[in-house]
């Protein structure tokens, strides 16, 4: 009876185990996934960087800024538009910011260099801005890495550029 | 015990079915948190954010505002009417009034170069516009709007009414400027030469115009010459002999002019001791009537000389103002003279250009000719341009004290042609001329001259201004000195010294181009000091201005007629005083059915990925 009734036992057991396992392998496999692709969990590639810096720095920019008619001492997010078009007057508030005033409300990662400038067919410089942010932003033999994102604004009379630039040096 | 162990089998099955549905929801919702997440920290496709873009701005460029070439020669053509539509609704209505080839070309033209090495697809309502995606593309993204060419927070339904005065009636004033003329009344040593210097005016008056008042103010070249005056070959009675200042003013001629072709004649002899006789530059006629042609009233392009005849040579200057940027000039002289000299005089100096013999009764210059010569002085057109300019003409070799010999003719066919960059743009309008006030004069000099004077005229919103134009009776005493300044407004537009010294400063024009104009009171002012004054009185300054003859829709009624009636009186409005709407056309939008205007309409640019 005993004999008889041990292969039983052991059969029902292996089942649970193998249930049990695969339940496991299944849970690791999703929890490692989402961890994975959960933001600021862990170092990021660089190229992840980048791409979070220019979609934070094209998006922030692109907009009319918080508050809408905000300055240098009161901005949140410093955005260039003014009822949809581009507003000179922010674009030139916006050069007066600091590197890390940028970085901070810009969400541009330290390690990360930027740069923002206007654009039609040649470069549009208003108020002797060429551009605004890192140094070196058209020597691009310096870049080992970079991103280029384009808008199209109004500026009131015509359709304009504006070229944002993400790169490692 | 069959039964038992296909029960226990099943259980099996159904443990394994379970762990494969707990696998399959938790990678479901692995894949849905992951894709969301992603989707989030990703930028959007480039082709996704340019369409949006390019909708998104040429809907937040108003037409008017356009800087494109091609947007501003639409406008001049007249293709584009509506102002205040953004080029994204310019292009639509284009498509919608089925003029398809300007929607495209605009579309193309005003993106240019942003979808230069695109394929990419418009669409407006359900018709493709353009497309440049290959069949075998698969790949593509977006963006639409919708629009209307119906004003937001109007009603949609009703009716909407504009006017456009198909003929009209303007009270407007006539100013016949005389020239700087004269001839030799005087003998080589001393007396009376004997001749005749006659200087004839030619004028048009429109047809079945109201005349309300003429006069004729009359300036000699010399205070002390004999003159009579004739309109339309009829003495004024009072105008002969000579007058201790040399002028004359004329009033009620109104019973002398008719409709048509006008002549207003001078006849100078000597007086006493004057060595010319004629026309010192500053005489006027001064018509104001009330006109059922409502068209331009000034020509900027052709400057007619007046007839003169006598029998000693005859020095005529012609003061002109080129408005704009000059570009094509030249000039005929019809004559029985044997030469012709031309010299050119602006901002005080001369310069002489050139004698010509007269061969078949025509002495002209021709534009490549005037180009060359003014070349040789190192001046060009851009010299002349925005300012009066004397050009100066002596038929034979001119001499103060002459004997008489042959009657020399000038004929009135005679004339200087240009063009500049702003003639053109008159034509189509309006013109309301209107004499301006003299506000204040001060700092006598003597008589009736003062070094200070202002005048003034006032602006509004209905009206576009063109030009003040001022013919200033000046006085000098030769050599001594003196400082000239003119005003408009506050600003300086001519300062001596720095700028040359203007011996007859006998006109003075300027534009809205030069300076800006208010809305409401403006000054123009002369400042002198020395022995150079100016004569309020004798002084004519005008200010020439466009009005609409038009006014677009404006506010939705319930009923035509009231619509209509809305129409009329805005359209008077925009008229005032300065003209009435003899003949009304009226257009009528029911917007039940949107007749003419379009939309809703769907606009959707996709572009290949």
């Amino acid at each position: 009876m005993i004999t008889k009734k041990t292969p039983k036992i052991r059969k029902r057991a292996q089942a649970w185990l193998l249930d049990f396992l695969i339940a496991t392998v299944i849970a690791s496999t999703v929890f490692a996934l989402v961890f994975l692709s959960f933001p600021f969990s862990g170092e990021d590639s660089e190229a992840v960087r980048l791409q979070r810096s220019l979609g934070m720095l094209s998006s922030s920019v692109i907009s009319e800024g918080q508050p809408e008619n905000w300055n240098r001492n009161n901005f949140l997010i410093p955005g260039i538009l003014s009822d949809g078009a581009l507003d000179p007057s922010k674009f030139i508030e916006l050069s007066h910011l600091s590197d890390f005033q940028l970085r901070e409300s810009l969400g541009i990662y330290p390690d990360v260099f930027y740069c923002i400038f206007l654009k039609k067919h040649e470069v549009i410089i208003i108020d002797n801005i060429l551009f605004i942010g890192s140094e070196n932003c058209f020597q691009d033999e310096m870049h080992t890495d970079s991103l280029v994102e384009t808008r199209i604004v109004s500026n009131g009379t015509e359709l304009i550029s504006v070229v944002f630039k993400v790169w490692r040096e | 015990m069959k039964g038992r162990q296909l029960r226990k089998g099943k259980k099996g099955f159904y443990f394994t079915l379970d762990a494969i549905l707990a696998a399959l929801i938790l990678l479901s919702f692995f894949i849905f948190s992951s894709s969301l997440w992603l989707s989030q920290r990703t930028t959007p496709p480039r082709s996704s954010l340019l369409s949006f873009d390019i909708l998104t701005s040429l809907d937040k460029i108003y037409v008017s505002d356009s800087s494109n070439a091609l947007v501003q020669q639409l406008i001049t053509d007249g293709n584009i009417t509506r102002l205040h539509n953004t080029l994204l609704e310019q292009i639509i209505e284009f498509w919608a009034f089925g003029k398809r080839d300007l929607s495209r070309e605009l579309f193309i033209n005003v993106t240019y170069p942003f979808l230069e090495f695109d394929d990419f697809r418009l669409v407006i309502g359900d018709a493709v516009i353009l497309d440049t995606i290959p069949d075998e593309h698969f790949s593509i993204t977006g963006s639409s709007r919708i629009l209307s060419g119906i004003t937001e927070n109007r009603s949609k339904f009703g009716y909407m009414a504009r006017a456009i005065a198909t003929k009209m009636a303007k009270n407007t004033t006539k100013i016949i400027k005389g020239d700087v003329i004269y001839s030799s009344v005087r003998r080589p040593r001393a007396g009376n030469n004997q001749n005749s210097v006659y200087i004839t005016y030619y004028f048009d008056i429109p047809k079945n115009s109201t005349l309300y008042n003429a006069k004729w103010f009359v300036q000699a070249a010399y205070t002390d010459n004999w003159f009579q005056a004739f309109v339309n070959g009829q003495y004024i009675p009072g105008s002969a002999g000579s007058d201790p200042s040399g002028s004359k003013s004329f009033e009620g001629l109104e019973s002398y002019l008719v409709e048509g072709r006008n002549t207003a004649t001078l006849h100078f002899r000597f007086g006493g001791r004057g060595a010319l006789g004629g026309d010192d530059g500053s005489s006027h006629f001064k018509i104001q009537y009330y006109s059922p042609e409502a068209g331009i009233t000034s020509s900027f392009t052709d400057f007619n000389f007046a007839e003169v005849k006598s029998e000693c040579p005859i020095r005529y200057k012609k003061p002109v103002y080129i408005m704009g940027d000059l570009n094509y000039l030249n000039l005929s002289i019809y004559s029985n003279v044997n030469t012709v000299s031309l010299s050119i005089t602006f901002e005080g100096q001369d310069y002489f250009l050139e004698q010509k013999e007269n061969i078949d009764g025509k002495v002209t210059w021709s534009n490549v000719e005037l180009t060359s010569l003014l070349g040789t002085l190192g001046l060009d057109f851009s010299d002349l341009s925005n300012k009066y300019v004397y050009f100066n003409i002596d038929l034979d070799e001119f001499v103060e004290a002459c004997v008489k010999d042959y009657e020399r003719v000038l004929e009135p066919e005679s004339k200087i042609y240009l063009r500049t960059d702003r003639t053109s743009l008159v034509y189509g309008k309006i013109d309301i001329t209107r004499e301006m006030n003299v506000k204040s004069y001060s700092d006598s000099h003597t008589g009736d001259f003062y070094r200070d004077i202002t005048w003034n005229f006032s602006t509004s919103e209905a009206t576009t201004p063109l030009l003040v134009d001022c013919q200033l009776a000046w006085l000098y005493f030769l050599g001594s000195s003196a400082e000239q300044a003119v005003y408009s407004n506050s600003d300086l537009l001519y300062s001596h010294p720095p700028q040359n010294f203007i011996l007859e400063f006998a006109r003075y024009a300027y534009t809205p181009y030069e300076t800006d104009f208010l809305l409401g009171e403006n000054i123009f002012r002369t400042k002198t000091t020395g022995s150079y004054a100016f004569n309020p009185f004798s002084s004519l300054c005008a200010y020439t201005f466009f009005i609409d003859n038009s006014v677009s829709y404006g506010d939705v009624f319930q009923t035509q007629a009231e619509a209509e009636e809305d129409a009329i009186e805005r359209l008077n409005e925009v008229l005032g005083s300065y003209a009435d709407a003899l003949q009304i056309g009226k257009q009528v939008i029911g917007l039940g059915d949107v007749l003419s205007l379009w939309g809703p309409t769907k606009i959707e640019l996709v572009i290949a990925k």
